[in-house]
C-alpha cells in the first residue's frame, strides 16, 4: 500500500469549459503531482471526467435567474456556476441538496471498476469534493489513465476558485500576467535569467502586497467572509511571497535550500509558490476567452512574440547555466 | 469498529425497507462492501430518509456500470441525472 495522500478535484471554472478538468494530488501536506486531462484528447472516460460531469450536471440545474426547474443555458453569463453551487449547498435546502450530490457521487464512484480494486492499488489517494461547506471524500482511487501534468493548469483552476469565492478582483491576474509576459519577453531577447528573475520578484512582490490589502479590505467590509482553509491558503501564499520574495528567486533558480521555518501556515513548498505564479498569469488569458495552451501567455504589453516557456522549463534552463 | 458495524447495519436496514428488488439490493451491498467504508456512511446519509432518491440512484448506478467508458451512453446518463435533479430542485424550492 502506498503512502496516504489526498486527491482533490476542483470545478473547472465559472463558465462552462467541458474540456478541462484537473485534480491535484498531495501527500503529507506536500503537493506531489497534478493530474489533468483535456477531454478532447482522450476517448477514455476517467473517474475525474465522470466526477466533474456530475458537478456540472448539478450546477446546470440551477438557472442563473433563480427560477428552479427551468433549463439553464450552459454558456450563460449569469451567476457563475460555482456561486450557484454554493447557493445550493449553503441555502435552506442544503441538506437535501447535499444528499443528491452524495447520491450522485456514490453512483459515480461505485460504478468505477478501478475503485473496486483499490485495496490492491499502490497509491492510496483520496478523492474529495469541496464546495462551500459541503465535502465528501472517497479513498483509494488508483487513478489509472491519468497523465501527469506540470501543474500549471491546476493552479489556474485553483486561482479562479479562490477569486470567485472570496471576491478578489482581477487586478492581481492582470498585473501578474503582464509581469510574466515581460519576463518571458526579456528571456526571449536573451536577457540574463538571474536578472530576469530578480525583476520578476520585485514586481510580483508589489502585486501581491496590493492584493493582500484588497483581501484585508474585503474581510473588513464583510465580516462573514468565510475564512476557510482555501482562503487562508490563498492569503498566506500571497503573504509568503511578500515576506520572502527571495524564496521565489531561489525556487526559480532551483536552489532548494529554503528554510522550512517560515511561520506562515499552509505553505507546503516552493513549487506551490512557483505554480501559483504560473496560475495567476494563466488566469488572465482564460479570463479574456483565449484558448488555454498550458504554458503560453500572450504578452499584451509588448506585443512581441513570446516563446511558450513555462517556469518549470525556465528553471531547468537556469539550472543548466 | 462499532461505527462501521452500525453503518453496515443501517445500510442493510435501508435496503430492506426500500422496496428495491433482490438484484438491486445485492448490487448496492456488493459494491459498498468492496468500496471504502466511508461510502456506507454517505449511503446512509443520502438515502435513509429518501427512498425515491435511492431508487433513482439505483437505476443510475446500473446505467453507469453498463455505460462503462462509452461516451455516448454516459451522456445519456448525465441527461437523465440532470432532468431528475432539475425536477427535485423545483419541488424542494416550491415547498
Amino acid at each position: 500500500m502506498g503512502e496516504k495522500g489526498t486527491f482533490r478535484f476542483e470545478l473547472p471554472q465559472s463558465s462552462l469549459d467541458p474540456n478541462e478538468i484537473s485534480a491535484r494530488e498531495s501527500r503529507g501536506g506536500e503537493s506531489v503531482g497534478v493530474v489533468s486531462e483535456r477531454h478532447e484528447t482522450s476517448s477514455a472516460v476517467s473517474p475525474a471526467r465522470t466526477y466533474l460531469d456530475g458537478l456540472h450536471v448539478l450546477a446546470d440545474c440551477i438557472p442563473p435567474d433563480g427560477n428552479p426547474g427551468e433549463s439553464a443555458d450552459p454558456k450563460d453569463s449569469g451567476t457563475p456556476k460555482l456561486s450557484r453551487l454554493r447557493q445550493l449547498f449553503e441555502g435552506p435546502q442544503a441538506s437535501r441538496q447535499s444528499n443528491i450530490l452524495k447520491g450522485l457521487l456514490l453512483s459515480m464512484v461505485l460504478s468505477m471498476p478501478a475503485a473496486l480494486k483499490s485495496k490492491d492499488a499502490e497509491a492510496d489517494v483520496r478523492l474529495s469534493v469541496n464546495i462551500g461547506n459541503f465535502s465528501l471524500g472517497y479513498g483509494r482511487i488508483p487513478n489509472p489513465g491519468f497523465r501527469r501534468y506540470d501543474g500549471e493548469r491546476m493552479y489556474v483552476l485553483q486561482g479562479r476558485l479562490d477569486r470567485q469565492m472570496y471576491g478578489l478582483s482581477r487586478k492581481f491576474d492582470t498585473e501578474l500576467s503582464l509581469i510574466l509576459g515581460q519576463y518571458r519577453a526579456s528571456r526571449a531577447k536573451g536577457v540574463d535569467g538571474t536578472e530576469c528573475a530578480r525583476r520578476l520578484i520585485e514586481d510580483v512582490s508589489d502585486v501581491s502586497s496590493s492584493c493582500l490589502q484588497e483581501f484585508d479590505a474585503i474581510c473588513r467590509r464583510n465580516r462573514d467572509v468565510p475564512l476557510t482553509s482555501g482562503a487562508e491558503r490563498f492569503y498566506f501564499r500571497l503573504e509568503s511571497i511578500n515576506r520572502d520574495p527571495e524564496r521565489l528567486v531561489r525556487s526559480i533558480l532551483g536552489k532548494n535550500d529554503v528554510s522550512r521555518n517560515d511561520p506562515a501556515p499552509n505553505i507546503s513548498d516552493d513549487a506551490e509558490m512557483r505554480e501559483q505564479h504560473i496560475d495567476e498569469s494563466e488566469k488572465k488569458s482564460s479570463a479574456d476567452g483565449k484558448s488555454q495552451t498550458g504554458s503560453r501567455i500572450d504578452n499584451e504589453k509588448s506585443k512581441e512574440p513570446v516563446r511558450p516557456v513555462s517556469l518549470e522549463n525556465l528553471e531547468r534552463e537556469l539550472k543548466g547555466r | 469498529m462499532e461505527n462501521k458495524q452500525n453503518s453496515k447495519e443501517k445500510v442493510e436496514d435501508i435496503l430492506a425497507a426500500s422496496g428495491l428488488s433482490d438484484d438491486d439490493r445485492a448490487l448496492w451491498a456488493g459494491r459498498l462492501s468492496e468500496a471504502d467504508p466511508s461510502m456506507r456512511g454517505a449511503f446512509v446519509e443520502s438515502f435513509e430518509d429518501d427512498y425515491d432518491l435511492l431508487r433513482f440512484f439505483t437505476g443510475d448506478l446500473r446505467r453507469r456500470i453498463e455505460a462503462g467508458n462509452d461516451r455516448q451512453k454516459l451522456d445519456e446518463v448525465l441527461t437523465a441525472e440532470k432532468s431528475f435533479f432539475a425536477e427535485r430542485l423545483k419541488q424542494s424550492l416550491s415547498e
